[in-house]
């Protein structure tokens, strides 16, 4: 059940609030709207996956390819008929077995007779191995949902009040973009801040080196440097 | 010798709309108004607008593969060279196979 807590409106006012007196004429309502509140919502849910989904298809008989719906953006989880199917990539099915692809599950041999793997082919497709020879049985996907947009300012913000600072955050950075220079620079802190809530929600995140780089945490790099400054060829 | 398009391209909700107003406003070009859904303004035409953002899009598509068409057409017998469809920005994974 969405949260029905915050509407965009009410999120706004906190913008504005976090934005100064002159914010209400600095920035119109729409351009929060459009350019601050919106991509924060999307950012928020590139890096935790916030927003999930699930989407049911029925396998078509020999099929190894089957496209996502626009619903979902990214997939986490597939399942057959129930059973779990493991994730594999291309280049260990082309390689282990190039046939894969004309593969199904009344192949015989040492092919299983139901699917076991699927493979990621880009955010809009999957393919399964072996393919389903009799079709028509349940292909259920997990993904993380495409971001709720927010058309009025009634629309509720599918979110808890627990998230809103992080969030709030983001849409900051965001709309100092405009103002840029010494303001951008000081609002990069609190755009970390936005970037350890969301590290807090999504422990993937935390294990990214590009994370713990953005952060300033990748501190071991500065400890023992590779190479000594001012390194030159010859006697030292 | 024509390919077959396997795939239609997903449509995700962001829009060509929401980016080109929130180009404007980024640059500053909405003057005291909500930025327009189809911006003209004295600096930059429409086309203009439109060319940044279908220039990006497909840059940013051919970097990252992020999303994938596939298509299929029938060998010829003694024919080597096969022309890509006019929309191929790049070749990922290319198989052969008999069909039925």
């Amino acid at each position: 059940m969405p949260y029905t807590q915050v509407t965009r409106a009410q999120l706004r006012g906190l913008l504005r609030n976090r934005l100064g007196n002159a914010a209400a004429t600095f920035w119109r309502d729409d351009e929060l709207n459009t350019s601050a509140i919106q991509p924060a919502l999307r950012l928020f849910n590139l890096l935790t996956g916030f927003w999930k989904r699930r989407a049911l298809f029925n396998t078509v008989a020999g099929q190894v390819w089957y496209p996502l719906p626009s619903s979902i953006t990214s997939n986490l989880r597939v399942s057959w008929r129930d059973f779990p199917l493991s994730p594999s990539s291309f280049y260990d099915l082309d390689f282990g077995r190039p046939i894969w692809e004309s593969e199904t599950t009344v192949s015989g041999g040492d092919v299983p007779t139901q699917p076991k793997v699927y493979s990621i082919g880009a955010l809009n497709l999957i393919a399964i191995w072996p393919a389903d020879a009799a079709g028509s049985n349940s292909l259920i996907v997990d993904g993380i949902a495409a971001t709720p947009i927010l058309s009025t300012d009634a629309s509720f913000v599918d979110i808890g009040q627990e998230e809103l600072s992080g969030l709030l955050d983001c849409a900051q950075m965001l709309a100092v973009f405009k103002e840029s220079g010494k303001e951008l620079t000081e609002a990069l802190e609190v755009f970390k801040k936005f970037l350890k809530s969301a590290g807090e929600r999504n422990s993937i995140l935390l294990a990214s080196s590009t994370y713990h780089k953005f952060l300033g945490l990748d501190t071991l790099r500065q400890k023992k440097p590779y190479k000594l400054e001012g390194e030159r060829l010859g006697a030292r | 010798m024509s390919w077959t398009l396997l795939t239609t391209p997903p449509t995700w909700n962001v829009t060509d709309q929401e980016l080109l107003k929130r180009l404007c406003y980024h640059l500053l070009e909405n003057g005291n108004a909500d930025a327009s859904t189809s911006p003209s303004t004295a600096m930059f035409s429409q086309s203009q607008w439109l060319a940044a953002l279908n220039q990006r899009q497909q840059k940013f598509l051919r970097d990252t593969a992020c999303v994938v068409a596939r298509a299929t057409q029938a060998s010829t017998p003694q024919v080597a060279r096969y022309a890509l469809p006019g929309d191929w920005i790049h070749t990922r994974r290319i198989t052969w196979g008999s069909i039925g």
